[in-house]
């Protein structure tokens, strides 16, 4: 079983379009959508939910006033500003609250409550595109790498029920914990870049830490006509460092076109010169 | 518009176009008057790139403190370690071994706190950096998330102490709606909402005016990438009463001089005209 | 000496897990009697320092090394800096076969 992250350093970058088309283009397959935080890929997929869960990603902190005597242990400790005092009435700011305890543990009357927060759901379903393990983060909510992890662990399951030859995974952008727990243990990862100022630096952040885990690296460079000197540059560096470009996209409005009717590109318009690259590129990953 | 009026640029997701208008707004704006932008995106900050002949007036560290554990008065009892709610810490005590996950520290205080030998004590620890760039009347403030680390909100919060309270400020906030952005938006005076003009942009959108709701903010919509999804957002948001600031074509001009780092005011006379009348209904807005 | 190597079950035959910190099991084995006990991974529920609480784990059981596909990095520095040497690539395989890889390559 071979499991594929598509990512990218900077949201925006088409990373879930290509996902999609992929995901008509390997047909033996799960597919999970791993930006929690906004996840987009049910909008085109329209999925048949089989199964949904609660995400308990957090703990949850709150005063009880008829126990509290307004002593102001809780604001002294407190540095996340997350104390709210109005007159003698304390609250815990429930954006601010970094969910660290200490006002938990000093509180002298035992005012305080810890509980788990439900932050989230996960589901699993069915779509044109075969089986889609998705998830959402609720608003405000910390970017967590455990509803990743978990939904890639049951993406795992079901590719293993299912015999499944591959996991394709439509990771989240930026960095930091969410795109680790993307990447660890993946075979490959497709890196989606663009030609812009930043495109660059954020691509070798990316590149950077799939090295750092010992995951093997390739890179599509979409609308790479917006910008041919940046392009050349992005071209130059993986050709420099050893990382493959499997494809050059060409900014194209079918993009946007196949979204606005729900589709993938590839079911859009199958003869686009977009739709041959990319099955170009579903041939050169499998 | 009150003199010290901070307004916050967000977006549903990245790519939006959310730097593209608190950019352009932040030059437009401080032609008269001194602005301050903060970019606050401090994962990816992109904001400077836009500002050419800039002069560096400030740079220093965004720190938390960690703690530090002095293995001749660890007694390995495990307390900090059990109270450590991002288990941070780690105490084996059969090997008389103390490890604090600095990674996973989030600088609370609470294990150097409750330790009853007085075992541990803190020491600032970078996890970012906060770089100011003067450019006539503009002061562009930059938090920059350090490469490994994982947590941004220190960073926004240290990013934010450096306020001038009395001149007026633009936010240039993280994409989505992680707590980040939270941090950002929630003590501004109004959020400037870009949207992109898609199914994708469409649905973060929604999540992005949930959050706003939550936090009581004033809010009004760009959308940008405009162009046939545009009648269906706008008539969502007239359902909702939500006001609508303009549109942005989808324009591969516009992609172009952002790739090169142009503001596209200063490139293309009529986006100049067209930003300032944005400039005119924000007032307006704000009355 | 001990060697602790995630897994996806209770025994030898069980797979080693792709990713230290939250596999359901760690299998400790001795490697001089080949004898085995397996570790339920208190990592396994955590919202958060996963990879540190599994280190704990192995190293109070006394693990000297670790045999992983793969590792995060927080795992990582703290194994180390427990004392603990971590060995990646043992993918797809039993933890049986692992083992005795390492034996292997390391006579």
């Amino acid at each position: 079983m071979k499991q594929i992250a598509i990512l990218s350093g900077k949201g925006g970058t088409g990373k879930t379009s290509i996902t999609a088309s992929l995901a008509f283009l390997i047909n033996n397959k799960i597919l999970v959508d791993c930006d929690v935080d906004a996840p987009d890929l049910h909008i085109i997929l329209e999925p048949e939910i089989l199964r949904r869960e609660e995400f308990k990603g957090r703990y949850e902190f709150k005063i009880l006033p008829e126990k509290c005597t307004s002593c102001n242990k809780c604001y002294e400790v407190c540095r996340f500003n997350a104390i709210i005092k109005t007159g003698n009435k304390y609250t815990i700011d429930e954006y601010e609250c970094d969910s660290c305890g200490f006002c938990f543990r000093v509180c002298p009357e035992k005012a305080i409550i810890k509980r788990e927060k439900v932050s989230g759901e996960w589901f699993i379903s069915n779509t044109r595109a075969g089986k889609f393990i998705y998830a959402r983060l609720y608003p405000g909510e910390e970017n967590t790498g455990k509803l990743v992890t978990l939904i890639r662990y049951m993406a795992k399951r079901e590719a293993e029920d299912e015999k499944r030859e591959y996991i394709l995974i439509d990771g989240p952008p930026g960095m930091g914990c969410p795109v680790i727990s993307t990447l660890a243990g993946v075979d490959l990862v497709i890196a989606v870049t663009e030609p812009t100022f930043s495109g660059l630096s954020d691509l070798k952040r990316l590149l950077k830490t799939a090295d750092h885990f010992e995951v093997k690296s390739k890179v599509i460079i979409n609308k790479y006509n917006i910008n041919k000197e940046v392009s050349h540059k992005i071209e130059n560096f993986c050709n420099e460092n050893g990382y493959e470009v499997v494809a050059r996209i060409p900014f194209d409005s079918v993009f946007m076109e196949a979204m606005i009717n729900r589709k993938s590109v590839i079911e859009y318009a199958p003869s686009s010169e977009a739709s041959k690259i990319l099955t170009k590129i579903a041939r050169e990953i499998q | 518009m009150k003199k010290d009026i901070k307004i916050a640029v967000a977006s549903g997701k990245g790519g939006t176009g959310k730097t593209l208008v608190a950019t352009n707004l932040a030059y437009l704006l401080s032609k008269n008057k001194k602005y301050q932008l903060f970019d606050c995106d401090v994962e990816a900050p992109d904001s400077i790139i836009f500002f050419s002949s800039t002069q560096k007036i400030l740079e220093k560290n965004a720190n938390i403190m960690i703690p530090e554990i002095n293995p001749d008065k660890c007694t390995y009892c495990g307390l900090c370690a059990d109270y450590c709610e991002f288990n941070a810490i780690v105490i084996v005590s059969q090997i008389k071994k103390a490890i604090v996950s600095e990674d996973l520290c989030h600088g609370c205080g609470l294990c150097s706190y409750i330790c009853p030998v007085n075992a541990i004590t803190e020491k600032e620890k970078p996890i970012g950096k906060i770089t100011q760039f003067r450019i006539n009347n503009l002061v562009i403030k930059e938090g920059r998330l350090n490469i490994s680390e994982s947590t941004p909100s220190p960073v926004i919060r240290s990013l934010k102490k450096e306020i001038e309270p009395d001149n007026p400020a633009i936010y240039d906030a993280p994409p989505g709606t992680s707590c980040s952005v939270i941090h950002t938006i929630h003590d501004v005076d109004f959020v400037i909402l870009v949207a992109e003009a898609s199914p994708f942009g469409f649905y973060d959108m929604k999540l992005s005016i949930e959050v706003f709701k939550k936090l009581n903010k004033k809010f009004g919509v760009i959308i940008n990438k405009s162009g046939e999804y545009t009648d269906k957002i706008k008539e969502y948001l007239k359902q909702e009463n939500i006001k609508i600031f303009t549109e942005i074509p989808y324009d591969k001009e516009i992609a172009h001089l952002y790739s090169e780092g142009k503001l596209i005011v200063k490139e293309l006379p009529h986006y100049k005209e067209k930003f300032m009348e944005l400039i005119t209904e924000i007032e307006r807005m704000l009355q | 000496m001990k060697v602790a190597v995630p897994a996806t079950g209770g025994s030898m035959n069980a797979q080693v897990s792709e990713a230290f910190g939250r596999c359901a099991y760690f299998i400790i084995v001795d490697t001089n009697t080949m004898k085995f006990e397996p570790v339920s991974n208190p990592g396994v529920g955590m919202m958060g320092g996963a990879g540190p609480a599994a280190a704990r784990a192995i190293a109070e059981r006394g693990a000297e090394v670790v045999l992983t596909g793969a590792v995060g990095p927080n795992a990582k520095q703290t194994l180390n800096s427990l004392g603990i040497k971590v060995y990646t690539g043992y993918n797809n395989m039993t933890v049986k076969e692992a083992v005795e890889k390492f034996l292997q390559e390391n006579k």
